[in-house]
């Protein structure tokens, strides 16, 4: 962007600040990374010093609590392969899928199928991970899985187990790889359609041919993308995948997974116990895994973005060609009739997968709300679990909490290192927190929940006595916190560069120092899309619930201070989905409602006001 | 409702203005958390001792072992167990604050609930409970379950079983194991008493607390779980009768429990964890003809020495369960705790010091 001119008045005191405060920001960012690695790694080291000799990664006798102490065993090989399977089945799943859906909506479907997917998808990608967690221990499982599996004569565990697991993520990282994958597509030159369509090729011929080659490593980068997504998911899986104690490779086998593992039993080991360096440990490996299959998906679409706009085929050489007889006219038609044939066959097919896209988000929504809508009473919204009737008064509240301290504290440092970012492009901060930003966002959740928990529910630097908080709203909101932070850093600078250069020339122009002109001009002009953004963050983190199970917990009262245990829409909705208890598993039906409308409420906010910001932006010019 | 409705804002101002250290006046609050087994009866004692004394106790369930590791951690006031503390917790509970003492709240029956349309009032036994968790007996109608349920019709009980244990470190699982222990010496070497037993064949399904087994047996056809006897009873889940110790056929209900508290606090406790704690009893597989078979007590774990103010509000509370806290025990299915035992709560209670 325009540098203010250089000139012989010194910069105020105020400009220097400024600069100071954004720079800052941007140094917490990585701080913050740093600080999330390290004290992992502290808190695994008893684990990962003795990683062979505890065969955790190579066995899968993981009992770590035998009352023999000769026979305890840390053997994790059972959450791993947990972990890979589930994902895997998701890709198997969601990549041809996702990929068909893609290409459907860039190459066939007309301009309003489009705009309409395009909303479905997002609606889908907003869904909370809880609720597709107790749609699919409720629906899939039980009313889907279980009668099929029944049909086929296999032996099953109420349908739960690695499948359900697996298919449950499928649909939850359809709309990203969709998403991407059509991003992808359009980038595809225009030049190349026709170039194949004028050589007579037909519509699915040109995807195939020229698209999708053309497309494939951004393609790759979405579905790796996904991936890193699947292998992170925490509430979803826990709540279906059986939560087995052996591996068994059966295709109706019940297992467990790494998040879910942790999510269960990290906050029921003490300080010194072996087993919560190695559920920190796995938790290590979980980040590692995550963090390198999202770099391999920046380098590919990095790679993919530089490399030139062509594609080498095989040379042809004319004279060959020329030599060959004609073909018989009768030949020629009758492949001509093939390739329309083929083209009509997998028009449909690429049809089927759009189609097949969007059939889950009304399988959920309308399932939620037909078991949800009608449990919604006043009481639900005034009363508490132990009141009769029960309600989840005090969930409400502390959501409200929650999201408000961590927007409270991740706004201000969010936007602040966004300017940094934007605004200070020579500052030599910049590379380094754009990229551990980008990391930070592809960090699990549950990761940031064991983060949290370390530091502020269990320091392990003050003794059990002296914890200031212990399960807080500080704890809660500083892991939501955490996680809002790269949306927002990503989502604001990417508001302020849409502010035309003119306005900033304009302003310096004037005299005005860059304090003022971002503060006075750039700013005000981004508002709209920052506001965006951070409802886009406060979207994300209201249905959050794996982080708050280790730190907010939950309450039967409403917290009275911020250091008090603070309950949760999401937490009670997890909590209350297993109840047999049919006046609890209404509330979480409610609550899950409620849970969805607020969030495709937000969504929708998020869709009205960026279209304003198209409308700002243009005023601006 | 509506003014409510704008209370999370205010809420929130109120909270923030209160800053962190200062609880702002109002009932004093204290964080307990722990076993499921104890949660039906403790959120009713919450509740009137709420009306009765106007101080809020807010009871957390999130399985034993969860209320032993954060009663050593002093993430919560007081923690509650059907196991107690074994060797190796006391002493990490010991470098964190010392001593920490057992009281016991409650005493009830784990009943064994199952999900069978095809069945009604099913028996079984100890051993063949053993042989299900051990993953040897597959199917409903296998010989064993027939030859104790000859009315049962053979050909409608050909389906799966699907057993369901605890996801999470549990004293019912304690309780539970302790008696296939007890009944099974197969079951004793591949298992033994655990709260989180490492069933050895694949196929048992995980649950969180004595909700998530109940509510999923509930749902769910085929399977067979161990929950306290108020998640079945209030939730019409069917319970099996079982086979006690002298060879009668027992069903869980408050009557069994006493008889099998009376029975086993005649027996000098020699085993840990039992031993390491003045009032801890085994009570599973008791001797006597009415004696129900599984019986676990649950125990409210605190530090000896307590800071001042909140000491003497948990130290009250707990005083209250374990006398007049009692009368609420038979409608929700526990039994209420032997005089005697009361009584030595109290005592126990009473060496408590506050500093």
């Amino acid at each position: 962007m325009t540098q203010p001119p250089a000139g012989p008045s010194t910069v105020s005191l105020g400009d220097r600040l400024f600069a100071w405060l954004c720079q800052s920001s941007g140094v917490f960012v990585l701080a913050l990374a740093a600080a999330l690695v390290a004290v992992l790694a502290l808190q695994a080291w008893p684990a990962l010093k003795h990683f062979g000799e505890w065969n955790v990664l190579t066995s899968a006798n993981w009992d770590p609590e035998n009352p023999d102490p000769e026979k305890r065993s840390y053997g994790a090989l059972l959450f791993v392969y947990g972990t890979l399977a589930t994902s895997a089945i998701a890709m198997l799943v969601a990549v041809p899928l996702g990929v068909g859906a893609a290409t459907y909506l860039s190459e066939i479907a007309s301009p309003r199928v489009r705009t309409v997917s395009a909303f479905l998808l997002e609606l889908l990608a907003a869904i909370p991970s809880v609720i597709f967690g107790f749609w699919a221990v409720e629906f899939l499982a039980k009313r889907g899985l279980a009668p099929a599996y029944d049909l086929f004569g296999l032996k099953h565990q109420s349908g739960e187990g690695i499948v359900a697991a697996g298919l449950v993520l499928a649909v939850m990282v359809l709309p990203y790889i969709t998403a991407l994958t059509f991003d992808v597509c359009q980038a595809v030159p225009r030049s190349q359609r026709e170039g194949s369509l004028a050589l007579g090729a037909t519509r699915w011929q040109t995807i195939w041919n020229v698209v999708l080659p053309y497309a494939r490593p951004g393609t790759i980068a979405a579905c790796v993308l996904a991936l890193g997504r699947a292998l992170g998911e925490t509430m979803a899986v826990t709540m279906v995948v059986g939560n087995a104690q052996h591996l068994d490779f059966s295709l109706t086998a019940t297992g467990d997974s790494i998040p879910s593992i942790i999510a269960k039993q990290l906050h029921e080991t003490t300080a010194g116990d072996p087993k919560r360096s190695v559920l920190i440990a796995l938790g290590l490996v979980l980040l590692t895994i995550t963090l390198l299959t999202n770099l391999c998906a920046r380098v590919l679409l990095r790679w993919w973005a530089a490399k030139p706009r062509t594609r080498a085929g095989k040379p042809i050489h004319v004279t060959e060609v020329a030599d060959l007889p004609p073909r018989a006219p009768a030949d020629v038609a009758a492949a001509r009739r093939r390739a329309k044939r083929r083209d009509t066959l997998m028009t449909g097919v690429l049809a089927g997968c759009q189609f097949l896209t969007v059939v889950p988000l009304f399988l959920i929504l309308g399932y939620i709300t037909y078991k949800g809508a009608g449990q919604v009473t006043g009481a639900f919204f005034t009363n508490l679990p132990n009141d009769r009737p029960p309600g989840l008064y005090h969930a409400l509240v502390g959501s409200a909490t929650l999201v408000v301290l961590a927007a409270a504290f991740a706004i201000p440092i969010g936007i602040t290192a966004a300017v940094l970012l934007s605004e200070y492009r020579n500052n030599r901060w910049v590379a380094p927190v754009r990229f551990v930003a980008e990391l930070l966002g592809g960090v699990p959740s549950i990761i940031i929940g064991v983060f949290a928990y370390a530091i502020l529910v269990t320091p392990f630097w003050l003794a059990p006595g002296e914890r200031p908080w212990g399960y807080s709203a500080w704890a809660g909101g500083f892991a939501l916190a955490v996680m809002m932070l790269p949306v927002l850093v990503r989502s604001s600078e990417e508001a302020m560069r849409l502010v035309p250069n003119s306005l900033r020339e304009a302003s310096y122009a004037l005299g005005a120092s860059r304090r003022q002109t971002v503060l006075r001009v750039v700013i005000p002009a981004a508002l709209p899309a920052i506001v965006t953004g951070v409802l886009l963050a406060v979207g994300r983190i209201a249905g959050e619930t794996a982080p708050l199970i280790l730190t907010a917990r939950g309450s039967q009262f409403v917290a009275r201070s911020l250091s008090d245990a603070t309950p949760s829409l999401p937490y009670y909705v997890y909590d209350f989905a297993k109840r047999p208890d049919e006046a609890l598993k209404n509330l979480a039906w409610a609550g899950a409602f409620v849970l969805v409308v607020v969030v495709l409420l937000l969504n929708v906010a998020v869709r009205l006001l960026a279209g304003k910001r198209v409308v700002a932006a243009a005023r601006a010019d | 409702m509506l003014n409510r409705l704008s209370l999370p804002t205010l809420a929130l101002l109120a909270a923030l203005s209160g800053g962190c250290g200062s609880k702002s006046g109002g009932a004093p609050r204290i964080s307990g958390g722990g076993a499921t087994f104890v949660d039906p009866i403790m959120q009713k004692w919450s509740g009137e001792y709420k009306k009765a004394k106007n101080v809020e106790i807010d009871y957390v369930s999130k399985g034993s072992g969860y209320g032993i590791t954060n009663v050593t951690s002093k993430n919560l006031d007081f923690g509650c167990s059907d196991a107690p503390m074994n060797a190796k917790e006391v002493e990490a509970a010991k470098a964190a604050g010392g001593e920490v003492v057992h009281v016991p709240v409650t005493v009830g029956a784990v009943a064994v609930v199952y999900n069978l349309p095809a069945a009604k009032n099913l028996t079984l036994t100890g051993e063949v409970l053993a042989d299900i968790y051990l993953r040897k007996i597959v199917k409903w109608n296998d010989p064993a379950i027939l030859k104790l349920n000859p009315a049962a019709d053979a050909a409608a009980l050909n389906a799966d079983i699907t057993p369901v244990a605890r996801a999470e470190s549990s004293g019912t699982s304690s309780i539970f194991t302790e008696y296939l222990s007890k009944r099974s010496p197969e079951f004793a070497k591949a298992v033994g008493a655990s709260k989180s037993p490492k069933w050895p064949a694949a196929g048992v399904l995980g649950k969180e607390g004595n909700d998530g087994v109940a509510g999923h047996v509930k749902d769910a056809a085929g399977t067979i779980g161990y929950v306290e006897l108020a998640y079945a009873k209030k939730n019409n889940i069917p319970f099996a009768t079982l086979l006690n110790k002298a060879g009668k056929p027992v069903t869980p209900d408050a009557a069994g429990v006493t008889a099998a508290v009376e029975a086993a606090m005649k027996v000098k406790q020699e085993k840990e964890p039992y031993s390491l704690h003045p009032l801890a009893f085994s009570f599973t597989d008791a001797d006597g003809d009415a004696a129900y078979p599984i019986v676990g007590a649950s125990y409210a774990m605190l530090f000896k020495k307590q800071p001042k103010e909140k000491g003497e509000v948990i130290v009250a509370f707990l005083k209250w369960v374990a006398g007049d806290g009692q009368k609420f025990a038979a409608e929700l299915d526990y039994a209420p705790l032997p005089a005697d035992l009361t009584k030595k709560a109290e005592e126990l209670l009473g060496t408590v010091t506050f500093e």
